[in-house]
């Protein structure tokens, strides 16, 4: 069966002045119907970049190529006739600070109805009695009445709640959730991590979910993507996060992750800076300047190499691990 | 919002005698007054000759107006009059009441200026969208390098120049008199140009700013275009700080048309501020005076809560905090 979303050596460059930032640097990713996915890195690793160059909202000074194929058409070829005719009905999108992406001035119903509108699927009315029961369903009390109100008016964990319910106004085949907890409290992440978890297999939905959490991603994601100075670095089953995790890069990040058991140590860090990529492209691996495993070979840019079913990793060490177990 | 309205009133109040005090202290500082000036050349008489009244009613006005009395007593009587509506008689006109003169000039004036600014904020609203949908197009740069001409160029300069090209040399318009619409025309005109210049780059800038907003990001990714993302969206956030830059120009406005009016001959209440003004025709002024200021400031309350109708933040609050 053909993915949903079949990304291939997507490259996106920003020009600035005399400046040219290497966004995004031939990223690979797929993802199937109904699969969530997630796509972890640290800021400015370009993981949000990927998923804002496939709905196409990047804007005119962002430079696209590559090919991003949906249901066996090519995106970036489309005219934005055609794009809009997706974004946002097929495709939809939450963001990461929802009382920023809501329009202050307008009420939440107001703004809930406009995918319908914007697509011409139903009338105002008849989207309004959808955005009422789907904000009950993403567990938002007295939902008639929280239609009048203005997102300054709610919570950050209900505006987020209000995004995800707008977002399946037009019972989209992917979600992309870029960062959607980063913004609220601890205990409110937990619950739109488990509602948009939930939602994903009601739905049977796809979703891209981004994140710098490791944590969040393996809860959330039945694939995870790590990617690191516009690379991908490695790509592997979350089920294997724990066990077999192929690249020096994913094995610090795992590695600085705080632990509230066990005795007090220092907390292990990545040394050294992310990669910046409004410098140009180091010749071979874009982690070597931070790795404790660097070697003369990583002066050549190593290639995706498979690791195990689903598993491979941008690393020569990786080779050595289709034979030999990491320790 | 009534605590909102009822506390602005009580500014008002305040503003209101704080105005009247401070005009009639001006006014009286001012060397000589309306009876003075003639006294000086040839007494009570020769006063009552130039303006062509007996010396008995000349005594009479001394009276009405307390000329004579403390400066408590006759500031009172002004403000009390205005009040309650008993205006009074002009020094300079007196067998007119000066509401008489003021109900005649007043609707002339203001009529001009809320035309012009309603035409001004009109025109910028499309100009400034217009603009911002072709950001940096050719279109862009010719509209906001008209704008920058209209600001650069005084309303006096662009009333002369509209004469001279609609009336001197295409006798399409009335240039001087006043006796229906067609004589609103130029005057409204070179009033309304030189507010659409600096508008209208306020307008264009406000909603390029809007358009960055991140929640114009969340209008293209429901399927929005740019249509949708400026009249669903950026054109009302836009409105708002407008509305901060329309207020003073409706208070500048207001005198703004006194040179306007003069130089197209107009009836305005202008000329008799300035002629009150220069006679020393101390109802007359004291009443124009006070008037302008009641108007200014209920314009004012009205552009406060303008802000309550765009912005529900503003107006869910109460109003209570500051924009």
């Amino acid at each position: 069966m053909a993915p949903l979303l079949n990304i291939s050596d997507l490259k996106v460059t920003f020009h600035a002045d005399r400046t040219v930032v290497h966004a995004v640097n031939g990223v690979d990713l797929c993802v199937d119907a109904g699969r969530a996915v997630a796509i972890v890195g640290e800021s400015g690793s370009g993981k949000s970049t990927v998923m804002m160059a496939v709905m196409r909202l990047l804007g005119r000074r962002a430079h696209v190529s590559g090919r991003i194929e949906w249901d066996g058409q090519d995106l970036l070829a489309l005219p934005e006739r055609a794009m809009r005719q997706i974004r946002g009905r097929a495709m939809g999108m939450i963001f990461q600070n929802p009382s920023s992406y809501l329009n202050p001035t307008k009420t939440i119903g107001e703004q809930m109805i406009e995918p319908v509108l914007f697509h011409r699927i139903a009338s105002a009315s008849a989207a309004r009695r959808q955005a009422v029961q789907l904000l009950e369903q993403v567990g938002i009390p007295d939902p008639e009445q929280r239609l009048r109100l203005y997102p300054f008016e709610l919570s950050g964990g209900q505006l987020q709640r209000v995004m995800i319910a707008m977002a399946l106004m037009t019972r989209p085949k992917l979600l992309i959730a870029d960062e959607p907890t980063t913004a609220l409290d601890v205990t409110v992440q937990a619950e739109v991590l488990v509602l948009l978890k939930r939602l994903q297999r009601e739905l049977g939905m796809a979703l891209v979910f981004i994140t710098h959490d490791l944590a969040v991603a393996a809860q959330v994601a039945e694939e995870i993507y790590v990617m690191y100075g516009g690379f991908i670095l490695e790509h592997l089953p979350a089920a294997e996060l724990t066990q077999r995790k192929a690249h020096p890069y994913l094995r610090g990040l795992l590695g600085s992750i705080p632990r509230l058991d066990g005795p007090r140590t220092p907390l292990p860090f990545i040394p050294g800076q992310p990669l910046d990529t409004a410098r140009g492209l180091p010749e071979g691996c874009v982690f070597a300047d931070r790795c404790a495993h660097r070697m003369s070979r990583c002066a050549q840019r190593p290639p995706m190499i498979h690791v195990g079913s689903g598993h491979r990793a941008a690393c020569w060490l990786a080779e050595e691990e289709v034979t030999q177990v990491w320790p | 919002m009534l605590r909102f309205v009822a506390q602005r009133v009580g500014y008002m109040i305040i503003s209101f005698f704080l105005v009247s005090i401070i005009t009639f202290w001006l006014m009286k500082a001012a060397p000589g007054s309306f009876l003075e000036l003639n006294l000086t050349v040839g007494g009570v008489n020769a006063a009552a000759q130039s303006i062509n009244v007996s010396p008995e009613l000349m005594r009479a006005l001394v009276a009405q107006y307390h000329l004579d009395a403390p400066w408590y007593v006759q500031y009172w009587s002004y403000v009390w009059g205005f009040l309650t509506l008993h205006f009074g008689y002009s020094m300079e006109f007196p067998t007119t009441p000066t509401l008489q003169l003021i109900a005649r000039t007043f609707p002339v004036s203001f009529s001009i200026a809320i035309l012009s600014v309603a035409l001004a904020v009109v025109v910028s609203i499309a100009a400034g969208v217009m603009a911002a949908i072709r950001e940096h197009s050719w279109l862009d740069a010719s509209t906001m390098f008209v704008a920058t001409l209209g600001t650069a160029i005084p309303a006096y300069v662009v009333a002369v120049l509209l004469a001279l090209v609609f009336g001197v040399w295409l006798h399409w318009l009335p240039v001087i008199g006043f006796q229906g619409p067609r004589y609103y025309v130029l005057p409204v005109l070179s009033l309304a140009i030189p507010m659409i210049g600096s508008l209208s780059r306020y307008m264009r800038n406000s909603i390029i700013q809007s358009l960055h907003a991140e929640y114009i990001v969340a209008v293209y990714a429901k399927g929005g275009g740019l249509r949708d993302a400026i009249l669903r969206h950026a054109l009302k956030n836009s409105l708002i700080p407008l509305v901060t830059v329309v207020g003073p120009h409706i208070a500048g406005l207001m005198m703004g048309t006194v040179l306007i009016e003069s130089m197209f001959g107009l009836p305005g209440m202008g000329q008799v501020f300035a002629t009150a003004a220069s006679r020393r025709d101390y109802p007359l002024i004291m009443d124009s005076t006070l008037l302008y200021s009641v108007v200014i400031m209920l314009m004012n309350l009205l552009v406060d809560l303008l802000y309550g109708i765009l912005d529900p933040r503003i107006r869910k609050r109460g109003y209570a905090e500051g924009r």
